[in-house]
């Protein structure tokens, strides 16, 4: 069970740190710093989100509902938000607005991948 | 300085928020681990030749089944919709007909309306169509022995599930064989429901490793199993676990029964002996009548265990829940040391 909750926990992690790197670097985040903020805060956030999921997959046996879902969603964007703000050099987007769509792209990320494989 | 205090305390509620979300789960849901049931265990006899039945355990409850269709071959996809029909054809009398050839063999047909309905429901999504299936012509499906894979002749159904812990499900099942002679026996024109002609041949049991992924296909991730059963029956049992996505390989000896709950077949499945593996050599009562509801266990062989796996639940949960706090501590500490290093190391501009 320990092998396969921390699996699930840094396949959830490494798909996150990956999709979301890329996305910044799409979106023109360019300095090193900023990259290094954008590691530690999903490193910050993401494995709350996924032992809050793991943990109720593992005590009820069913996937967490969607309002589960999107309030932790929700509070991991603000969460980040946060700890982008005043922090990061780049300011293209406000760390609301680019801590939403990072993390909407992760999550679809995710999603097609627990779908496809 | 206010606006330093102020932000401080932004961080900490920040904080203090990701810290109540990790201990919400642990102390909320710790006692609302859900026993299994209504599970189901299906063997299909590969060709004569192998002697191989590939087991799958399966919650027609619970939707899904795409890992299990994607990784499987869709010849014996189409056999187990073709078994899941023959076994419960008492719920779909709609779709099913007996029929008798010239030479007064009875057989069944299947409309290709309630095929396609029935694999649909079975594997969403697969685009199964009752064209591709052995047996096809002119709109509906003949079901004979010599349909998918070989025969259809040979079913496995669970007799006790008892959850182990760890993701371990330990499983008694009854081998039953379907078609005794001929087609017959099988299809009378009044006993479409086979369960009268059902004779158990052994039993056996094995171990499945629940290796679940957080999603809906509960019952894919139930692992795929090889018994092979051509030395010394299903005495021995060994499961040898097809290697499957999603799915993971459990050991030989982790597979094997326990000396005491392990049957003696005197009987040697799949050559048309009939006897009940207690070495008396004598048939065993029928499968009673199916379950006519639709999508859940339809036949009582089929579940049962749910008292001992409530039972074995309570440690099971204890297990799971120091397991979890454990992994949860854990992650707490990463929480914290990226928030220290981004507070610390990455300080505002």
């Amino acid at each position: 069970m320990a092998a396969a909750l921390l699996r699930s926990l840094g396949v959830s992690l490494l798909i996150t740190e990956l999709s979301e790197l890329a996305a910044a670097a799409l979106l023109g985040v360019r300095s090193r710093r900023d990259f290094l903020l954008v590691l530690l805060v999903n490193l910050a956030t993401n494995p709350s989100v996924g032992i809050l999921f793991d943990g109720f997959w593992l005590f009820t046996g069913a996937a967490p509902p969607w309002f589960l879902l999107l309030a932790a969603e929700l509070a991991a964007v603000i969460a980040e938000a946060l700890l982008y703000r005043g922090r990061l050099a780049y300011r293209k987007l406000r760390p609301i607005v680019l801590s939403l769509i990072l993390n909407l792209i992760s999550y679809l990320c995710g999603v097609f991948i627990y779908s496809f494989f | 300085m206010k606006n330093r205090q102020k932000k401080t305390k932004r961080a900490a509620a920040a904080v203090f928020a990701l810290l109540l979300a990790l201990l919400l789960p642990a102390a909320a849901l710790a006692d609302a681990w859900v026993p299994p049931d209504n599970h189901y265990i299906y063997g299909f006899e590969t060709d004569a030749g192998a002697r191989l039945v590939s087991l799958f355990l399966s919650n027609y409850a619970e939707t899904g089944m795409t890992t299990y269709s994607s990784g499987t071959p869709s010849s014996k996809l189409h056999s187990v919709v073709l078994k899941d029909l023959e076994l419960n054809a008492s719920q779909f009398k709609d779709g099913l007909t007996v029929n008798t050839d010239a030479a007064g063999v009875q057989y069944m047909t299947v409309t290709a309306e309630r095929y396609e309905s029935r694999a649909g429901s079975l594997f969403p999504n697969s685009g199964m169509r009752a064209a591709d299936c052995p047996g096809y012509s002119g709109g509906s499906i003949t079901v004979t022995a010599s349909n998918v894979n070989g025969p259809i002749d040979i079913a496995a159904t669970v007799d006790k599930v008892t959850y182990e812990g760890d993701y371990v499900y330990y499983v008694d099942f009854s081998v039953w064989r379907v078609n005794v002679g001929s087609l017959s026996a099988v299809y009378g024109s009044t006993n479409v429901v086979p369960e009268a002609k059902v004779t158990k041949l052994t039993g056996g049991s094995c171990r499945f490793s629940y290796f679940g992924r957080k999603s809906v296909e509960n019952i894919s991730t139930w692992e795929l199993a090889l018994i092979d059963y051509q030395t010394g029956g299903f005495a021995s049992a060994s499961a040898v676990l097809e290697a499957n996505v999603a799915y993971r390989p459990v050991s030989g000896s982790q597979a094997a029964p326990p000396a005491s709950e392990t049957p003696s077949p005197s009987a040697e499945p799949g050559v048309g002996t009939e006897n009940d593996g207690n070495g008396d050599g004598t048939e065993t009562e029928a499968l009673p009548e199916a379950d006519t509801r639709e999508g859940k266990g339809s036949l009582p062989e089929m579940r049962g265990g749910k008292e001992t796996d409530e039972r074995q639940g309570v440690a099971v949960r204890s297990g799971n829940t120091t397991l979890y706090v454990i992994i949860l501590l854990a992650v707490v500490v990463i929480v914290l040391l990226a928030v220290l290093i981004i507070v610390v190391a990455l300080k505002k501009r």
